[in-house]
């Protein structure tokens, strides 16, 4: 797999998206495939969290009838974790501070996370 | 800025909003400025509580407007709909919010090493012990964030942080990280293999305890 690749596509969405602290791409039963984190984030914590996140999601879509799941947000007073589905095989889990702009991450995030699942599925 | 001049003299109660880099939005009522937001400057609730909390959200305001100003704005569109919140503090004119951001601005200018608040990341050089007021800058300074990002985590002012790291690199005690610097590290997806190589570690056990009716506690 090509983890330079994968490595320029976070810092990418860092640079252009003010307010994101760390970011992990997991595979969506949860185990860390590539992370970007500050040492206090543990990438095994966090991927096994936003896996069981987006699987209940996910099930809400589909109970709900409201098609096909792109993300969740979980607002918090200090900050944000978004995660956003790759496909049914991963996820890409994105931290930020109390200054996101969620909006921004919102925008700059689907081409990133294409262009990671062409990387992913080679 | 003479979108904002605009809306004093237009006595607007609408929300400015600044699309940019980081960009933010200005809300206006009756012309004067009540409140300030931009992802690139700490908010009320991230700001550190000290003994000057009563002007709080006003150096909070005045912190936004020197964020926006030392990014880039692309384009800017009034939003009469939007909510303007209730005003924690008096309205300001937007001359006076120019003229702090502009002499902000003009400290960074003048600081031995003037830097993004958003585009540089920094890390300690090691050759300079960093004086007592600048350890916390320094310990959060981990090579993966921003002037920016560590106003955050401190919940100081982005200007404030930004003057001390200009003058921290002046004086050799951070350093920016090379902007080609890739961090992130790979994980071993060998655990994505089928468990099937593991299935003789798990030890055998016995049949699973039968429950039988009138005997439990």
């Amino acid at each position: 797999m090509d983890y330079d690749a994968l490595a320029v596509e976070l810092r990418k969405l860092r640079e252009n998206v003010t307010g994101v602290t760390d970011m992990v791409i997991a595979a969506s039963d949860g185990i860390p495939i590539f992370s970007d984190v500050a040492d206090a984030v543990d990438p095994l914590n966090i991927s096994a969290l936003a896996a069981a996140n987006l699987g209940i999601a996910r099930q809400a879509a589909e109970v709900t009838g409201q098609g096909t799941l792109a993300q969740t947000v979980v607002f918090s007073s200090n900050g944000y974790m978004a995660v956003y589905a790759i496909g049914r095989l991963a996820l890409l889990v994105v931290l930020g501070d109390s200054g996101l702009n969620l909006g921004r991450l919102l925008y700059e995030t689907r081409p990133v996370t294409d262009r990671i699942g062409t990387l992913l599925t080679p | 800025m003479h979108a904002l001049r605009q809306c004093h003299a237009d006595r607007a109660t609408a929300a400015l909003v600044l699309a940019g880099d980081p960009g933010g939005v200005i809300h206006f009522r009756d012309g004067a400025v009540v409140a300030a937001h931009s992802p690139g400057a700490p908010g009320v609730g991230t700001l550190r509580v000290d003994d000057e909390a009563r002007d709080l959200a006003r150096a909070a305001m005045s912190d936004a407007a020197f964020a926006i100003a030392v990014g880039g704005i692309a384009h800017y569109a009034l939003d009469e709909s939007a909510d303007v919140l209730p005003p924690a503090l008096d309205g300001v004119r937007p001359d006076r919010l120019l003229r702090e951001a502009a002499v902000r601005l003009a400290v960074l200018a003048a600081s031995p090493c003037p830097l993004s608040p958003y585009r540089e990341r920094l890390v300690p050089t090691g050759r300079a012990e960093p004086a007592e007021q600048w350890r916390e800058i320094v310990a959060h300074a981990t090579g993966r964030r921003t002037a920016r990002d560590i106003a955050f985590v401190l919940g100081l002012g982005v200007h404030t942080v930004t003057v001390e790291i200009a003058r921290m690199l002046g004086e050799d005690v951070l350093a920016i990280v090379p902007a080609a610097a890739v961090t992130g590290r790979a994980h071993d997806v060998a655990t994505l293999r089928p468990r099937s190589d593991q299935r003789a570690a798990v030890a055998p056990t016995g049949p699973l305890p039968v429950r039988r009716s009138g005997q439990g506690p």
